[in-house]
């Protein structure tokens, strides 16, 4: 189970409910588990099976259900009823063939002329999501049913909900971006802070949360260059804290990486001083490690190029070979290169000299 | 036997024969009610399997049967042509999921295309490459209609939705405009992300026109979805993905600006490099490995010319524990087969052989070691000689004009 709470928002994650029938298109009791052709009130409509060639290119053999569904759901199209049952034969093709995109956009098109509330189509979304996290496009179709009602729906808590079960969902993650993008919520950034930082603290290599992590930095407000460098420290320490616990995580290093690559932050001698002093004490007992080796490799490099000293880099010859010879040797041939422009870059300076 | 192609041949204690079998079986179908949810991507299934025939060299043998034919015309089958009623949407659709009315049967005759049985840029990627692979010479494909289309799946982002409606098909009226009293970001009539300009770019290149893209807004897009551990994203702040890497730098090598465009090429290779595990690789930091991204990650590589980095023995004794016993590959060990593991992973194996040369492959454990070393063009996913194919067509195409 998840640790600690949240400051500012209560992370809602609560086991999804599949909900109860009624709902717009939902299958109603008395009807579950019938197909469309024993329903007595679809009767007057003549299904429209799906046609294929004499000699058909990579046909499915369909199920009596999926074969049921999309034959109603053509026939309605063809026909262009607009009804409450046609409402009701797309949940079935919705049902059995999520990923057909044509009949989302009829359900939207249906939904909309028949004035349906976006709020119960969201929970029809819901269940079918339970089975499908992984479906494009049932979380578009959320999107646009979000956009409908104006982000008036907390798009944080069915993400939670899904990263209850996969932390690392892209669907979700790209859904909760485009929510906080969109529909800001008040205080989302200290928030979305402290969410990354619960999902970090049970799994510190969740990649995602790290990505999730950049994402609101990236959207933190720069105009007080002195505040931002605060914020940019605290980060900094916070990754060097979590690689101190964890120092084989690829993750946390891109990520440090990533802070004084794409921030002009406060990367002065001093910040040089605690990276490398931190890398130092991190080898004293981890001295095999790949991703904390690799870091140190291209720390020094880029530090030599942003100080126009190519002297820096020189204990990076010897990680270099370490990591080709002895503890990343599958990645032998990369570092071999790397070993040889490490050197090269040396001899050019030590002859311009 | 020896190769068509005239391609050397390895010896075979582990059958390709197999795999030729697999896709010659799927193709002719049918294929099991599992797969269902494939049907609005079929298309896609098409084009897996004619390039997996390609690249196992099976496919002379599926045209002297006349198969090649039946699937070239099912293919045309499944053309959209632009109407006014479906907005001038061109290209290909997946299936005939939705119909396709009198094209297949002249007893639906009454069934008249419905406005919703629109095109796909994906599946018109794929069936413009199935057919490049068949040899055909694209005479009867609508090549003006399909640039022209490409302009309206373009986005302000510079990204590609997947699918346009027609007017009478839009949902507009369904949403409301954002907290700004603008038009949403992100709200058209389908998905938008990485994958949509991957496959305009491949149209595009395909029909030798880049007149439907607008290619500073597509850079900018691809520019935003680069990340800051080196790797690209499906769209931009969206974490970096072996897939939408791919996407990203296969879009540039087709739009020639890979070496313009590309941010930090090193810190790119860096991020593709360390996607090797010991097993193979995967297509995010910690996350397992799949056969499909000896492709994905794979082909990244060997566009930015790094193709002699990877421990090329460990990927394919990988892929050939990935093989079924009944053919194809699955995504992983021990797992069933599918037409899309079972193309990408023998298109990786391809680019793994093609480094370890036939003597590394040999020292490997349960390697089949009879494939044709057929060459794949590693930003369309296609083979080498299809690519020329279509180049000749171009070239013709220009005399014309």
């Amino acid at each position: 189970m998840r640790g600690g709470p949240v400051p500012g928002r209560a992370v809602r994650a609560p086991p999804l409910q599949r909900p109860a029938s009624g709902l717009p298109g939902q299958l109603p009791a008395e009807i579950e588990g019938k197909l469309l052709c024993e329903i007595p009130e679809l009767s007057d409509i003549t299904p429209l099976p799906q046609l294929e060639t004499e000699t058909p290119v990579v046909k499915i053999l369909h199920s009596d259900s999926f074969d049921d569904a999309l034959s109603y759901f053509r026939a309605i199209v063809q026909s262009g009823e607009v009804s409450m049952r046609a409402l009701l034969i797309t949940s079935y093709a919705a049902i059995v063939c999520p990923s057909h995109y044509s009949v989302w956009q009829y359900r939207r098109k249906l939904l909309a002329q028949l004035k349906v509330d976006p709020h119960r189509e969201i929970e029809f979304v819901q269940a079918i999501l339970l089975d499908n996290w992984k479906n494009y496009q049932l979380w578009y179709h959320r999107q646009q049913l979000v956009a409908s009602i104006g982000g008036r729906s907390d798009e944080r808590d069915i993400t939670d909900s899904c990263f209850e079960h996969d932390a690392k969902n892209y669907h979700a993650w790209s859904h909760r971006q485009w929510f906080l993008r969109t529909y800001p919520p008040p205080s989302w950034l200290v928030e979305e802070r402290a969410y990354c930082d619960r999902l970090l603290s049970e799994d510190v290599r969740n990649n995602s949360a790290w990505n999730q992590r950049m994402f609101v930095l990236l959207h933190t407000p720069r105009d007080h260059p002195e505040e931002f460098g605060q914020i940019l420290t605290a980060e900094l320490n916070y990754t060097l804290e979590k690689l101190n616990a964890a120092p084989s995580n690829e993750s946390g290093w891109n990520y440090l990486r990533g802070l004084y690559t794409k921030f002009p932050g406060p990367w002065d001698a001093g910040f040089f001083a605690t990276i490398s002093a931190s890398c130092d004490a991190l080898l004293l007992r981890e001295s095999q490690s790949p991703h904390l080796n690799a870091f140190m490799f291209h720390f020094y490099r880029d530090w030599a190029a942003r100080q126009g000293d190519v002297s820096i880099m020189a204990p990076s010859v010897t990680i270099a070979k370490l990591l080709r010879d002895e503890i990343d040797t599958i990645r032998a041939k990369y570092w071999d290169m790397m070993h040889e422009r490490v050197v090269a870059a040396l001899a050019a300076a030590a002859t311009t000299a | 036997m020896p190769s068509s192609t005239g391609a050397p041949i390895l010896k075979a204690p582990l059958g390709v024969e197999k795999h030729r079998k697999y896709f010659d079986k799927c193709l002719l179908g049918p294929i099991p009610h599992y797969f269902a949810t494939l049907e609005p991507s079929r298309m896609s299934l098409v084009f897996f399997l004619i390039g997996g025939m390609a690249i196992t060299d099976s496919l002379e043998s599926l045209k002297a049967s006349g198969a090649g034919t039946a699937v070239a015309d099912w293919i045309y089958m499944m053309q959209v042509e632009p109407t006014s009623e479906n907005g001038g949407a061109a290209g290909f659709r997946s299936s005939s999921v939705l119909g396709c009315g009198e094209q297949i049967s002249s007893a639906s005759s009454d069934s008249p295309i419905h406005t919703l049985d629109t095109s796909h840029i994906t599946m018109t990627y794929c069936a413009l490459a199935a057919l490049a692979i068949l040899g055909d010479d694209f005479s009867r494909v609508n090549r003006a209609a399909i640039v022209q289309h490409l302009r309206s799946l373009q986005r302000e982002d510079g990204s590609f939705q997947a699918v346009s409606y027609g007017p009478g098909m839009k949902a507009l009226d369904f949403t409301a405009p954002g907290p700004d009293g603008q038009p949403l970001p992100g709200i058209g009539d389908s998905e938008y992300d990485m994958r949509f300009l991957f496959s305009a770019c491949a149209v595009s290149w395909l029909l030798d026109d880049w007149s439907g893209i607008d290619q500073v807004r597509a850079l900018e897009y691809i520019r935003q979805s680069y990340n800051y551990d080196g790797g690209f994203g499906q769209g931009p702040f969206l974490e970096s993905h072996g897939g939408s890497t791919f996407c990203a730098l296969a879009s540039l090598s087709l739009m020639g600006k890979l070496d313009e465009a590309l941010p930090d090429r090193d810190h790119t290779i860096q991020w593709l490099i360390h996607r090797q595990l010991e097993l193979s690789y995967n297509g995010r930091p910690h996350k397992d490995e799949d056969s499909c991204y000896s492709f994905w990650v794979g082909s990244s590589i060997e566009l930015l010319e790094s193709g002699h980095l990877p421990d090329h023995a460990k990927i394919m004794t990988y892929l050939s524990k990935c093989q079924s016993v009944i053919g194809g590959l699955s995504s992983s060990m021990g797992g069933s087969p599918d037409p899309i593991h079972s193309y990408l992973g023998l298109c990786g194996w391809h680019l793994c052989q093609k480094h370890l040369g036939s003597a590394g492959v040999e020292n490997l454990d349960d390697a089949p070691a009879d494939f044709p070393l057929i060459s794949i063009d590693t930003s369309l996913d296609m083979p080498l000689h299809s690519v020329e194919h279509m180049k000749k067509l171009h070239a013709q195409w220009k005399k014309q004009d």
